[in-house]
């Protein structure tokens, strides 16, 4: 009796087994979005068009609901079917899933994170399939926001709304470390020597800069790219570019910085908001966020600790132009009116204003960041007097090589290795990668 | 062979040979497949087929997104040389051996205290089950927080004098695994609890009084009473254990990412990674596959081991 229980107990102990570590990887399966040829809808009966958006349910849901009315009412037959996905993590897990399904929204809001992978397998259209004119529609757009979603010289997406990084920063530190609040850092040369006295006098780190995803928290690739303006990948885009002399140096700053605590030492493991809270603590004098971040610290600081920080612009590095991060609408392959789709995609982007009067975000329209209100606050003025670039690497495994970035910046930072060497051995593994494709 | 067996076969033939009875046990066979249709659809359906697929895209190069082509062993050749794959293997292992050693030891005692009728037994109980109801992903971010470099736990250090300045238990590679593994064990110790004080529920009294009367101890009566009797508790916590901590991800996702520098990465975490992050399907398929070989060899062995030590 006892051995048959016990194989019984295998047997079923085996099928959890895999039904879990199954379950790690999610259900595996689906296929393409398809590659009909996209048809029109528009005024050929009632259409109605599914619309995801990333973490926009949470405040700006009077917003959202009443720019779709808007497009309902002036498109009669034309209903939007709204759904917010938590965040943006889940976006890339939910769209692979509903693409599966067979069930993809008709307009998506995707993060340059994810989209050159849709891209490149065809899960979504490029603007050229369904319009002759994107080139006057380009021209309509920041273009720095309108080439993040430029991929192999085909434009995939519409800039809905960008974060430019910012200098946000403690006036209080400043002042006890003898610095004047109303001369910000402007260059990296300021913000290291400006970090180094803050620590010496004030024990606090002078700065904060997070190796996670985000670009306007200062990922490696804007230390590399936009702080020491070592390329990313060689011009064909086969090889990694940015183990110059420059990147070593720079990179070297902030391993010493780290080592001598006038770097935090939440850059090496920390996200965001982990970088947010250590300003929020006044452990740290700066952090080079994008201005939204100011939102949170108003809701997460009393009055009195919340008048300490300021917003100025970037620092300038050898890359030129500030940091962008954005999000951006995509089209799904699967969709059953990607023309009106498109269409829609347009107008929302049009509607951004309203969403910056509740958040300070750079419009994706360029008209509209000449309205008068981003002139009306530090914080919106700094978002519309940079220059942005986006230095992501617009390449399928841009995760994967984001990670191996990650990884060897952490060697370098808590000394395990040289700065040479971990660039070094980034640079392999990119190359690596880039060699597999995807 | 004896007696009683030939007449119960002779009266089982006897049995098979009456035609009302037949059709009754073809009929009762019928209902009993019948019944059993939902739950065989739903192994099926959400344990089987997820199982072959998993198996089968780690022959391909799927990405989720476009159809899969046949790749062979690439996968796993691939793992063979993957220095992060390695890593995240030894990770896993350290994390698996720590935890369920501590999981499998530390709450037998504690189980034994309560049982014994300690005062408050109810609270205790009640307190150190707490963590188990509690959704993990809050209380990794409440650990986070605790174990930033100026949050609660340091700063407990720094007051009792035990430590000159902060640890960085998250953000220094030789501490990262190990803050892993003490949540981990925090937030299930109240499972393990409960399994073996259901386990101590069902030892006679009998037995704690004649060690009474015999003089014993606690410290005696546990090694001796205790021990020897929740055998069967101890291997069953020792393959939950197991099999929980090599699967370990919410805590990793939440406390370190993985990182610094691939210090906490386990092959779970790592497995999420190729698949969501990295969209390399077929290969976080070959790894659930290679890990799930590893975990259910090392259960038939440990499960081997126990029964040879009985």
């Amino acid at each position: 009796m006892e051995p048959i229980q016990r194989r019984n107990l295998l047997r079923g102990g085996s099928l959890i087994l895999v039904a879990g570590m199954v379950s790690a990887c999610g259900v595996f399966g689906g296929t393409s979005g398809g590659t009909d040829s996209p048809g029109s809808a528009s005024g050929s009966g009632p259409v109605s068009l599914e619309f995801w958006t990333i973490n926009l349910k949470e405040g700006y849901t009077p917003y959202i609901e009443g720019a779709i009315s808007r497009y309902e009412q002036d498109n009669p037959g034309t209903t939007i079917k709204w759904v917010d996905i938590p965040d943006f993590e889940q976006t890339q897990s939910k769209l692979l899933a509903a693409i599966s399904g067979g069930a993809t929204p008709d307009v998506v809001n995707m993060t340059p994170f994810i989209l050159p992978k849709f891209a490149a397998t065809g899960a979504v259209y490029s603007l050229d399939e369904l319009t002759p004119d994107t080139a006057s529609i380009a021209a309509e757009y920041n273009p720095g926001l309108w080439d993040a979603g430029v991929i192999d010289g085909k434009p995939y997406a519409i800039p809905f709304y960008g974060s430019v990084s910012a200098l946000i920063y403690n006036t209080e530190l400043f002042g006890k470390a003898g610095l004047d609040p109303d001369k910000p850092p402007a260059n990296w040369d300021e913000v290291f020597a400006a970090a180094k006295k803050i620590h010496e006098k004030t024990g606090a780190s002078g700065f904060v800069q997070t190796l996670d995803d985000f670009d306007d928290a200062g990922n490696p690739s804007d230390i590399l790219a936009g702080q020491a303006g070592a390329p990313l990948l060689s011009p064909d885009g086969k090889k990694a570019a940015f183990a110059t002399p420059e990147a070593v140096a720079h990179l070297e700053q902030y391993a010493t910085g780290v080592k001598e605590g006038w770097i935090d030492r939440t850059s090496v493991n920390g996200g965001v908001m982990d970088g947010a809270k250590v300003l929020a603590q006044g452990k740290t004098a700066m952090v080079f966020l994008g201005p939204w971040i100011l939102r949170w610290l108003e809701d997460n600081t009393d009055a009195e600790t919340f008048k300490k920080f300021r917003v100025a612009v970037h620092p300038e590095g050898a890359g030129g132009a500030a940091n962008g991060f954005l999000q951006h609408f995509a089209i799904p392959k699967a969709s059953k009116n990607p023309k009106q789709a498109l269409d829609f995609a347009r107008y929302f982007s049009s509607t951004v204003l309203e969403l910056a009067k509740q958040a300070p975000v750079l419009p994706g329209v360029e008209s509209i960041a000449e309205d008068p209100y981003f002139q009306s606050t530090p914080e919106t003025k700094v978002i519309v007097e940079q220059e942005v670039k986006f230095y992501w690497p617009k390449h399928p495994a841009v995760a994967e090589l984001f990670a191996a970035l990650r990884t060897e910046f952490q060697a370098a930072l808590l000394g395990d290795k040289t700065s040479e060497a971990a660039l070094q051995d980034a640079a392999r593994e990119w190359d690596r990668i880039l060699a597999n494709g995807q | 062979m004896n007696d009683s067996a030939l007449e119960t076969r002779r009266g089982r033939a006897a049995r098979r040979a009456r035609p009302g009875r037949t059709w009754r046990t073809v009929r009762d066979s019928r209902w009993g497949w019948l019944l059993a249709v939902p739950a065989v659809g739903l192994i099926g359906g959400f344990v089987l087929y997820p199982a072959l697929n998993t198996l089968l895209y780690s022959f391909t190069d799927f990405n989720g997104l476009t159809p899969a082509s046949w790749v062979g062993m690439r996968q796993y050749t691939t793992l063979a040389t993957d220095p992060v794959f390695h890593r995240t293997l030894l990770n896993s292992a350290l994390i698996t051996v720590v935890v369920t050693v501590l999981l499998v030891c530390l709450p037998l005692p504690v189980a034994y205290w309560i049982h014994r009728g300690i005062p408050f037994r109810r609270f205790f109980r009640t307190v150190l089950y707490l963590p188990v109801v509690v959704p993990i992903i809050v209380s990794s971010v409440a650990w986070k927080w605790m174990l930033d470099e100026g949050g609660l736990v340091n700063h407990v250090l720094l007051t009792l004098g035990i430590v000159d300045e902060p640890v960085s238990w998250l953000s220094d590679p030789g501490w990262a695994i190990w803050s892993v593994a003490g949540v981990i064990v925090w937030r299930a110790f109240g499972i393990y609890l409960l399994i073996y004080l259901a386990g101590l529920s069902t030892l006679p009294d009998e037995h704690f009084e004649a060690a009474a009367i015999d003089g014993a101890g606690h410290v005696r009566t546990f090694a001796n009473i205790v021990v020897p009797q929740l055998r069967g508790s101890i291997v069953l916590s020792s393959v939950i254990a197991f099999v929980a901590a090599m699967r370990t991800f919410d805590e990793i996702y939440v406390l370190t990412g993985g990182g610094p520098v691939n210090a906490s990465k386990n092959t779970a975490y790592y497995i999420w990674e190729s698949a969501f992050s990295f969209f390399k399907f077929g290969y976080g398929s070959a790894m659930a596959v290679v890990l799930l070989v590893i975990v259910l060899g090392l259960v038939l062995l440990g499960l081997r081991l126990a029964k040879g030590a009985r």
